[in-house]
């Protein structure tokens, strides 16, 4: 089970976790980590933003909108985020922490790219609410995840399974095509991401070790930015799913 | 188990094997015995702890197999005669000539429905965090329900897709998985490192089906099918190797069996799921 998946960690990290009195090179680390989080997704907004604006005149796709959506380009623009977050994934610890960092950028940009679909189907306003409403919420799993003394490594199997539960329960809604029932996956996709978020705060916060050098620490913040980033587009998206109004 | 490129075990505080002493006993944390034999590099008792796992596994797939085919059989017909009706007095036909009987009428209305669509959500979930701590018959009997759950929901499959294209895909799915566990089990390579990535890659699967709610691309359909077919053959890749550290690295002799059942459990989803993505690959739809 993905009990095994954690194996490792749970070793390596167990001993350490009753040290919880203020320490100034991991708050800087967590700083870092969130500020590399927040630009991102800022990077994304922006570049979803101004890509629905040139997409989009008067409710018809402009001839940009129509070779970003329509023509061949969008299998770039889609399977290009996907590629990114492999590509780094597997060359982190190859790359200098300046190219890492750029290669997240061009990720959240790219992100953006594709999420400029959202403002076609939701209405400007409730694409914002739901966003402000994520951004709470996220914000506060974090930083229970950050603060618990609970150790929220036996989470991991459990998030672990739900979302293979929820690959199997979207198979089931293939053919059954029951909106009530993607309303169901959704919620549970909510407290699914949810779940992540603290528990991810956790395991980058565990992830800190005083003695690593820059280059090092620089990596670790960025795969720790990467994964709370994608935690949050994830509870995101789900969320727009209840809160968003069709346009 | 030559994980660090070292012969013989390489984990912690293992002895190599020497040449002079070519049957050298390891004595595992579980303070058991384990032979070896250095001629020809098998451990035994891994060995068979491997084949238990696989076993397992296969006895799920079975029990999923049979299950989704036996509803299967109650709950769809070809006979109109046979069907059931709704509530406006039209038969419920699914394909040109499949109809729901009462049975399935019953099975894929809600509230049914949710149950069979969240059922093997609901006990993965749940007993998620016991694993741990499971017995060996707790363990098997978890196993078999989870099995039997996906059994369920996999009966709807047939609806969709013919039966011909899901044998195929069938039997292509065991062909791949059997090549990847075996280079899981057999690679001296460190696949640890993979498992930050196939994690990176899941979520990624999970937000673009999302996005894919809302634009509707077919084309994209296909495109998180072939990432989602390679993340869960990586996983069993992975999950093979994993299995084989956790057993070496147990601390007692009575961890065995339990581990057997969740490791089997791992090794089902991850062949479960790269069942389904193929399937949604190469898989013919009915009309």
């Amino acid at each position: 089970m993905a009990d095994l998946r954690n194996y490792q960690s749970r070793v390596a990290t167990g001993a350490t976790r009753a040290d919880t009195s203020i320490d100034e090179g991991l708050r800087s680390y967590m700083i870092r980590v969130y500020n590399l989080m927040a630009l991102g997704l800022a990077i994304t907004g922006v570049a979803a933003f101004a890509t629905a604006q040139m997409a989009v005149t008067n409710g018809q796709l402009t001839q940009f909108g129509a070779v970003l959506f329509t023509s061949p380009l969008r299998w770039v623009v889609m399977l290009a985020p996907l590629g990114f977050v492999f590509f780094l994934s597997a060359r982190i610890n190859k790359m200098s922490v300046p190219a890492a960092q750029t290669t997240f950028w061009a990720f959240a940009g790219l992100m953006g790219l594709s999420l400029a679909s959202i403002f076609l189907v939701y209405t400007g306003e409730s694409i914002v609410r739901t966003f402000f409403i994520t951004a709470a919420s996220f914000g506060a799993l974090s930083l229970w995840g950050y603060t618990t003394k609970r150790d929220l490594t036996g989470m991991g199997s459990f998030m672990f399974m739900g979302l293979i539960g929820l690959i199997i329960a979207s198979l089931v809604n293939i053919f059954l095509q029951s909106s009530a029932m993607q309303f169901a996956i959704s919620a549970i996709g909510v407290l699914v991401f949810a779940g992540l978020t603290a528990y991810d705060t956790q395991a980058i916060k565990e992830m800190y070790y005083e003695g690593d050098g820059e280059a090092v620490m620089g990596r670790k913040a960025i795969m720790g930015a990467l994964r709370l980033y994608l935690d949050f587009i994830n509870l995101f998206l789900f969320l727009l799913q209840f809160l968003g109004n069709r346009e | 188990m030559a994980a660090n490129g070292k012969p013989g075990f390489g984990t912690r505080g293992v002895p190599p094997i020497s040449a002079a002493n070519p049957y050298l006993g390891v004595t595992t944390p579980a303070g058991g015995y384990r032979h070896y034999d250095a001629a020809t590099g098998i451990d035994e008792s891994l060995r068979a702890f491997m084949v238990s796992v696989y076993n397992i596994m296969v006895l799920g797939l079975i029990t999923t197999g049979s299950v989704a085919y036996l509803v299967y059989v109650i709950t769809v017909t070809g006979d109109p005669s046979l069907a059931a009706y709704r509530d406006d007095g039209t038969l419920i036909q699914m394909t040109e000539t499949e109809y729901l009987t009462e049975l399935g009428a019953f099975l894929w209305a809600a509230p049914v429905s949710y149950a069979v669509c969240f059922g093997p959500l609901l006990v993965l979930v749940l007993t998620a965090p016991m694993w741990r701590n499971l017995g060996p018959s707790a363990a098997a009997i978890i196993f078999m329900t989870v099995a039997v759950l996906i059994g369920v929901s996999f009966s709807g499959l047939a609806l969709t897709y013919t039966n011909s294209s899901i044998a195929q895909m069938f039997f292509a799915t065991a062909a791949g998985f059997g090549g990847l566990s075996l280079y899981g089990y057999t690679t001296g390579k460190d696949l640890s490192g993979w498992g930050s990535f196939l994690w990176m890659g899941l979520f990624a699967v999970i937000g673009a089906i999302i996005i894919n709610i809302f634009i509707g691309v077919p084309a994209m359909d296909f495109a998180i099918s072939v990432i989602g077919a390679v993340v869960f053959a990586g996983f069993t890749a992975y999950d093979t190797q994993m299995i084989k550290e956790a057993y070496s690295n147990r601390f007692r002799e009575d961890e065995a069996r339990p581990l057997a059942i969740s490791g089997a459990l791992d090794l089902y989803l991850d062949f479960i799921n790269m069942f389904r993505f193929l399937l949604a690959l190469f898989g013919t739809e009915e009309d």
